[in-house]
């Protein structure tokens, strides 16, 4: 079978206003490609500004390419139309950043799992949601099904946007800055639940951060995974993420693993 | 004596109109040492934000109820008339900088005209010697001072506007400086050059600084002392050593597990259990004990009140009554 996902020279240039009728083209994505297999775990590691969120973005379907391909099992995901269509937005879902904003505040957990189930054609919608939010770990389920998004905490919201996107069987999750704003003694839980999501069915993941000891730790829990590190809109490292952070093979990787803030090591100030 | 010392501070919100009261400080302990960096962790919630309004004296509605003592060098600022605290001690012996404030800076002005209008503002009308604190300021931030001074604040990035306030907040040369998230929108590699100015300046000029952060992994590299809140309160505070690698307070010890890291074995890691208790329901008890290992029949009963064990003051029956 082809590939799930495959970014082949992917270019996305912008233009933007340089000042009284200047522009300039901004380089967001600078040749890259990737390939995302069934089930696989990719870890995309930038900082601000490096195109990661871009990355995502052409893979979702939501930014064509300047030049280059995005293919979803071969086939090119801009050019995909009706059923073709229905099927690739149903298999790659997006998990949002800020889980204040991505939940609309008028409608119950019931309500929104209830939309997409309905659309892809659950039988029994209420028993579906339950088993949804069971494996977000929001326990017991019948507990969260009539909260209102401003009665659950960050963490809370964060599962009930990742059980919306698991609503419609998706093949693969794009979660860009998932846990970004999570409490810290909150964030790893949710990690937990990506990796469990994929051990257990069998989801591909494509987790984009700027913090690669969060990165590191998805990989250890869902079994290992392959880290991909941007810088200025082009791939720089691509590897295992134990071997990228014990030996890093760019400078600029090295440069980046020195600026991790760690408990245990304080940094070259 | 400490130079800022803050006893028993209590903020409450009142919202009438829902008949909730937010109990967000529930009484603070606190010393600032003369020319230290004290970090101060707590997640959100956790009352850090709250605590830095309430000494600075800028709390927002709705209608917030204050009570205990802030004092700067024995002078309780929280009681002088609010025209003194302006004139005598806001900028000028206690400064802050508030979260994401990067955007306070005026579109319309360039670098040096904010150090002039703030000199001008706060009593130093003289020209030249704001310009020259402003130069000698922002290049103890890492600055090209010549070329910085001349640009508007659309011209500056994330981390060179955050540079920028912090050198404007000690343009009064302060004794104290509160910096709340100086780092949180900006990435790894800027924010470690954002950290090295935050020491630098508390070297060269000995300004003690609070160091607001959700972020614990910020505190070996620049913090002296750590204090750490919990649900309206400091649950531990003392060296930062001491605090970060034999914590004794349970909650400390668990946000130090649940926090991944390059270096330490992957496994060790774990997530605490539950969630912080909500600060609109009455809190019986220890706030920690509905996630904590060891609690005890008391932890249930009782409210733990801060105590020094060893190097530091602890709020657990696990080490006093």
């Amino acid at each position: 079978m082809e590939p799930l996902v495959e970014l082949r020279e992917v270019r996305v240039y912008f233009e933007e206003s340089a000042g009284f009728l200047r522009r300039r083209v901004v380089k967001a994505l600078d040749g890259v490609s990737l390939t995302i297999g069934d089930g696989g775990v990719v870890l995309v590691v930038g900082e601000s500004g490096s195109g990661k969120t871009t990355m995502g973005r052409v893979i979702l379907g939501l930014q064509k390419p300047t030049s280059g391909q995005a293919l979803y099992r071969g086939r090119d995901i801009y050019r995909l139309r009706g059923k073709e269509y229905a099927e690739f937005r149903r298999a790659v879902q997006w998990v949002p950043q800020d889980p204040y904003s991505s939940l609309d505040p008028s409608l119950t957990v019931r309500e929104a799992l209830a939309a997409p189930l309905r659309r892809w054609g659950s039988d029994d919608v209420e028993d579906a949601a339950l088993r949804l939010l069971e494996l977000v770990g929001l326990k017991p389920p019948q507990l969260f099904l009539d909260k209102y998004p401003h009665q659950l905490s960050g963490g809370q919201r964060q599962r009930v946007a990742i059980a919306r996107a698991l609503a419609t069987g998706p093949r693969l999750l794009v979660a860009d800055e998932p846990v970004t704003m999570i409490d810290a003694s909150l964030r790893i839980s949710i990690l937990d639940v990506l990796a469990e999501l994929k051990r257990k069915l069998g989801m591909a993941l494509l987790f984009i951060t700027h913090d690669l000891a969060i990165a590191r730790y998805l990989a250890y829990r869902a079994g290992g995974g392959r880290a991909v590190v941007m810088h200025r809109g082009v791939i720089v490292e691509e590897g295992d993420i134990e071997s990228i952070v014990k030996s890093p093979g760019s400078d600029y990787t090295r440069q980046l693993i020195e600026s991790v803030p760690d408990v245990r090591r304080p940094l070259k100030l | 004596m400490a130079l800022l010392e803050i006893r028993d501070l209590r903020v409450v919100y009142r919202m009438p109109d829902l008949g909730l009261e937010v109990k967000a400080l529930r009484g603070v302990d606190l010393d600032v040492e003369r020319g230290e960096i004290l970090g101060l962790v707590g997640e959100s919630g956790s009352g850090k934000s709250t605590l830095a309004h309430a000494v600075m004296r800028v709390l927002k509605p709705p209608a917030p109820l204050v009570s205990g003592k802030v004092l700067l060098d024995g002078v309780d600022i929280l009681s002088l008339d609010r025209s003194v605290f302006d004139k005598e001690y806001r900028w000028r012996r206690i400064a802050y900088v508030p979260q994401a404030s990067q955007n306070a800076l005026n579109p319309t002005m360039r670098v040096l005209d904010h150090f002039l209008d703030t000199g001008r503002a706060h009593g130093l009308d003289d020209r030249a010697e704001a310009e020259r604190r402003a130069r000698e300021l922002l290049a103890m931030t890492g600055l090209d001072a010549e070329r910085v001074l001349r640009l508007y604040p659309h011209q500056l990035s994330g981390g060179m506007k955050q540079r920028v306030l912090i050198a404007l907040s000690l343009l009064l040369e302060p004794e104290v400086l509160i910096l709340d998230e100086p780092t949180s929108a900006l990435d790894v590699v800027t924010q470690a050059g954002i950290l090295r100015a935050i020491r630098q300046i508390n070297r060269r000029l000995g300004v003690s600084i609070v160091l607001i952060t959700h972020d614990v992994s910020l505190m070996p590299s620049l913090a002296d002392r750590v204090a750490v809140m919990y649900a309206g309160k400091v649950v531990e505070v003392g060296p930062v050593h001491g605090v970060l690698y034999e914590p004794r307070h349970p909650y400390v010890s668990a946000l130090i597990s649940s926090i991944p890291s390059l270096y330490a074995d992957v496994a060790s890691v774990r997530p605490i259990q539950g969630e912080p208790p909500s600060m609109v329901a009455e809190i019986r008890g220890c706030p920690f004990w509905p996630r904590c290992p060891y609690a005890k029949e008391i932890c249930r009963e009782r409210e733990p009140a801060l105590s020094s064990v060893d190097d530091r003051s602890v709020a657990c029956f696990l080490w006093s009554r």
